[in-house]
């Protein structure tokens, strides 16, 4: 799929500064975003790329402003563009407020990991998809369930008008996950969020799913910010990335530039980790060594420097280093080496 | 989905056919038969007559073998849809119970009506503002009704109506309509009469359904597809009624069915007490004199409706995809490494996060405190009693509680410190033709604390005289919660009776909890055809409905045994009914667990059966149970209270809250002496109140889903 270079001059589709979001829970405070600056530009796909825990998901859930209790957007901004120009402040915004829930859904929509437990269990797939139509755009019944069916048949699902009637539990993961990216672009969003789609679901369906999001990309001029953890989805589809490590944004730049010369330790320990067909034979793979600590103890100072080989003592464990533009041609990373 | 119905429908047969027959037996075991007591009424009168006593007892068949009298009951039911004869009425049993089926059946639907319009809105508004001032007070007024027995309630809400509102106790129509023509001014009179018994008896089930769906709902409320949908920008309002609403209200649409003759079943002391012209207090006289045939169809038909109703609801849980709830995955315990330096938090094992999650829950931790004392209470017994239960005084009937004081006014003035109790004097009042008591300024009644009194055994085993409180002077007489009938205290016999109302609790549970876990699991882990045969064994089980069952067995009991085993057989007989509920939910839960990975895999390293289950399954379900047992305790105490108020179970002179509750049976004794109705009515109350508070505070803590 065509990659692009960065471009820097139009505006951004979502711009995310500073974002601070955190769980208020019993046994402390976790702050799950901790200061995350993205930027979407239009009709471009954003990888975020992370571990478990790192806070993509939470990143992804605050701009919606769906984000369970106990967590909060404590700071930052969400500024949405819209087509004709306008912007608004999403972290600014009510979670339930009017201008919210016409933004979900119609500007930008989301798609989550298991689309087993994220489809309603006892409601047809069929009117679950005609009624995120009926909530957005001026239509009939009946014109809303002509639509619902074209979308069934653009996400690839046999037999439209006949699992139209169909339950999610009638459906095998992959149709599943299809039925959800229809309920999800079938108000041509010019935003998808796609929560680690394929995570759940085997390779082969994976690399069909992939390309079907590449495809409506294309077809509905729409930008990507698809969330996960597997460096072979990233090489696939991204054109932007975004490394995450414990709530902040380490690493940012073109998918390229990413790969061939990533800055930040853990980015390089990443791309150290995976095995590659042609490279020497080794025992063993070199993992990144410890693990992640846990939210409520965070090391002070760079959150990564308990597990990175080239920590300063002294330097690392004093101040947290922002994410700022490497010297070029470098792209922008978090670390107190690289400055 | 037809062979399904077909095979409902085939299943019935044998288990109304055996229902009929236990119907039968239970109705002739009590020794003896209605000749019987018909001679010994006629004998109380002075009549004597056995000659036309063998007349009858041929005419009737009473002296034939069971089997054959049976054969023949059902025989006429069956081919001339002829009950039989009432003995002590005269007349034909279809005749007497078609209209009162009708009313029965009519307040049971209207009741219905009003517990789904009531509960329903409550119960979600009490999940979706979980801990919110509504929800407590909800679950609060919820739990009032869960905790008081429906006679209470009702003997309640006549005295109030009664003493305020002036309006004609019992009954469902004033005295004037009561042969009138249905008139709009009837109907108006009827609504103004039927909405208490409606209310007395929904609130209860209300109660009931207002927890489950809270619980139901909570369940449902955090999960994804919830997300999903509020992501695609519905509003909550919306979202709310359209996805988890309608899945947390599938398991109720099961429940109709077995609401009806629960409904019917609950009516049946209330119009008792409520003199309502319903099956209730018909097959109550019945039982009593063995009326043998009116008793039989009366529990026969009722049963048949239970049975229907059970299937109605099987063919509705037939379209529903039940929801089973996830296990609890055991969090192990690790010490906490970190080669850095940097402090872990701690992994805490399940039990330990269960009881951080209960310490929480404030309500819970105070019913626990409650709880304890109240069991302290049980086994301290008569140590904490003021006065003897038993010693009855011809001249402190019915006295009214005395009022506590801490300040003695002294002849000449001064004043000084003395615990007392006010003293009354009895009167005669020549306008109500009574004695009546008032208060007597001159003297009082010191008390104090370890005074010495009546003698008795400390805990069974200890022969003591001393008491924590009462009068100085063991011959005076203080009667805190007043008196009753026989001058005996009121507060020394609740004291008393605590020890027998809350161990048959206990003790009721712990026989449902053998059963119920030993079949429910045999049931649920291997399935086949011993699964078949106990699901069947308790589907005829609860098709009995409950009151008329224990009403029957307790009927049974004769008059003649020492307490001790008619204690012993009211609990069995309490505990015969909760062991089914038990059984079936720990089947479901082997049920579900039993397809999980890590039951495999156990079986798979070779463990053997017995090992799986009690290592790995019991552990992951044993603090559902706890719960449900905890929440079972109360039901067996409000069970033995209504079977020792209706005279059966449990007989005087034995002191339980039931038999205490019993002396205020009617309308016109609270008017005079309210003080035997509240006060053992607030004693149960509380101590229902606090197991309930106490089992879900622990379900809620037990359940790793909550929020």
């Amino acid at each position: 799929m065509p990659q692009t270079p960065m471009h820097t001059d139009t505006s951004p589709l979502l711009e995310i500064r500073n974002l601070q979001t955190h769980f208020f829970t019993h046994d402390g405070l976790v702050k799950a975003v901790d200061g995350v600056d993205l930027t979407i530009q239009p009709d471009r796909t954003l990888c975020v790329l992370g571990e478990s825990g790192c806070g993509k998901s939470i990143t992804a859930r605050s701009v919606l402003r769906i984000v369970d209790q106990p967590g909060r957007i404590v700071g930052g901004e969400i500024i949405y563009r819209a087509a004709d120009g306008r912007t608004v402040d999403l972290a600014a915004e009510r979670p339930g407020s009017r201008r919210m829930r016409e933004v979900r859904g119609k500007d930008i929509a989301m798609i989550f990991q298991e689309p087993m437990s994220s489809l309603g269990p006892i409601t047809r797939i069929g009117q679950q998809i005609s009624e995120t139509i009926l909530l957005h755009r001026k239509v009939t019944k009946a014109e809303a369930r002509e639509i619902a069916i074209e979308m069934l048949d653009k996400v690839g699902i046999p037999d439209p008008t006949g699992r139209y009637m169909a339950y999610p539990f009638e459906l095998s993961g992959g149709m599943r996950q299809r039925a959800m990216i229809a309920m999800a672009l079938s108000c041509q969003p010019r935003l998808l969020i796609a929560d680690e789609p394929t995570t759940a679901l085997d390779v082969t369906t994976q690399a069909q799913i992939l390309d079907l999001i590449a495809e409506l990309k294309e077809e509905l001029n729409m930008a990507v910010m698809l969330i996960t953890h597997d460096l072979g989805v990233v090489a696939e589809v991204a054109e932007d990335v975004a490394v995450m490590y414990m709530g902040k944004v380490v690493e940012y730049g073109d998918v390229h530039d990413i790969f061939a010369n990533p800055q930040h330790p853990y980015t390089r320990a990443l791309m150290a980790s995976i095995p590659r067909i042609g490279a020497e034979r080794r025992d063993r793979l070199p993992a990144i060594r410890g693990m992640v600590p846990h939210p409520l103890s965070r090391p002070s100072g760079c959150s990564f420097r308990t597990r990175c080989d080239h920590a300063i003592p002294g330097v690392c464990d004093q101040s947290e280093p922002k994410l700022q533009p490497a010297a070029p041609p470098n792209q922008p990373v978090s670390c107190m080496i690289k400055r | 989905m037809w062979g399904f119905i077909l095979r409902r429908i085939m299943y019935m047969i044998p288990t109304l056919f055996l229902v009929s027959i236990t119907t039968f037996i239970i109705i002739q075991l009590p020794p003896g038969d209605y000749l019987d007591t018909l001679a010994a009424e006629m004998g109380e009168a002075g009549v004597e007559d056995t000659g036309a006593m063998e007349v009858l007892r041929e005419q009737y068949g009473l002296g034939q073998p069971m089997h054959v009298q049976y054969y023949k009951w059902m025989k006429a039911i069956l081919l001339h849809g002829d009950f039989g004869l009432s003995f002590e009425k005269n007349r034909p049993v279809g005749d007497l119970i078609w209209n009162r089926l009708g009313w029965t059946f009519g307040i049971s639907i209207l009741t219905l009506l009003f517990i789904w319009a009531t509960a329903l809105p409550i119960g979600i508004y009490s999940a979706v503002r979980k801990y919110s001032a509504g929800d407590y007070i909800a679950t609060f007024f919820g739990f009032i009704g869960l905790a008081i027995p429906n006679f209470l309630l009702a003997l309640v809400m006549m005295y109030i109506s009664f003493k305020y509102f002036g309006q004609s106790v019992g009954g469902l129509v004033s005295p004037e309509y009561l042969d009138a023509p249905w008139t709009w001014d009837k109907y108006v009179d009827l609504f103004k009469h039927i909405w208490m018994p409606i209310v007395v008896v929904g609130t209860s089930g209300a109660a009931a359904l207002i927890r489950i769906m809270r619980a139901n709902l909570l369940d449902e409320l955090y999960r994804p597809y919830v997300v999903t949908a509020r992501a695609k920008g519905m509003s909550e309002f919306q979202l709310l009624l359209r996805y988890p609403v309608r899945v947390a209200l599938n398991p109720f649409v099961s429940t109709i069915g077995w609401i009806l003759p629960t409904l019917v079943s609950g009516e049946i002391i209330v119009a008792v007490v409520m003199n309502l012209p319903t099956t209730g207090p018909l097959l109550l006289r019945a039982l009593l004199v063995q009326d043998m045939y009116l008793a039989g169809s009366l529990i026969l038909i009722v049963s048949m409706l239970t049975v229907l109703g059970t299937l109605i609801s099987d063919l509705l849980l037939a379209w529903i995809d039940p929801k089973d709830s996830l296990p609890m995955t055991a969090i192990t315990k690790n010490p906490a490494i970190d080669e850095d330096g940097i402090a872990t938090p701690e992994i805490l094992g399940p039990w330990t996060l269960i009881w951080r999650k209960f310490r929480r829950h404030r309500l819970a931790m105070f019913s626990l405190w409650i709880v304890g004392l109240i069991y302290l209470v049980a086994a301290l017994g008569e140590f904490l009693t003021p006065m003897d239960p038993h010693d009855t005084s011809v001249r402190h009937t019915f006295q009214p509680p005395q009022s506590l004081g801490l300040i003695v006014h002294e002849p000449d003035g001064g004043w000084r410190f003395q615990l007392h109790a006010s003293a009354k004097k009895m009167e005669l009042n020549r306008e109500l033709r009574r004695r009546t008591f008032v208060d007597d300024p001159d003297s009082f009644v010191p008390l104090g604390f370890f005074v010495k009194g009546h003698e008795y055994k400390l805990l069974g085993l200890v022969s003591s005289r001393t008491h924590l409180f009462g009068p100085t002077n063991p011959r005076d007489r203080a009667h805190l919660l007043g008196a009753d009938r026989l001058g005996r205290d009121i507060l020394s016999r609740i004291i008393v009776g605590t020890r027998v109302s809350m161990s048959i609790g206990l003790v009721g549970v712990a026989v449902s909890l053998v059963i119920g876990v030993i079949l429910g699991g045999i049931s649920g882990y291997y399935g086949g055809w011993a699964d078949n045969l106990i699901q069947r064994l308790i589907e005829f089980i609860r098709s009995v409905p409950t009151i008329p069952l224990w009403m029957g067995l307790a009927a049974a009991i004769p008059l003649d045994w020492p307490p001790l085993r008619t204690y012993f057989v009211v609990t069995i007989i309490v505990s015969m009914i909760g062991w089914t509920s038990l059984a079936r939910e720990v089947r479901g839960k082997f049920l579900s667990l039993r397809s999980e990975d890590f039951i495999t895999a156990a079986r798979l390293d070779g463990l053997a059966d017995r090992e799986i289950i009690l290592k790995h399954m019991v552990p992951s379900f044993s603090s559902h149970i706890i719960a449900s047992l905890t929440l079972a305790v109360p039901l067996m105490i409000l069970a033995e209270t209504s079977l020792s108020f209706l005279g059966i179970g449990l007989q005087p002179p034995q002191i339980s809250w039931g038999t205490l509750l019993k002396e205020a049976q009617n309308v016109r004794t609270i008017i005079e002496a309210p003080w035997l109705l509240w006060s053992p009515g607030v004693a149960i109350v509380i101590a229902v109140l606090a197991l309930n508070f106490l089992g879900d505070g622990l379900r809620d803590a037990a359940d790793p889903n909550a929020h």
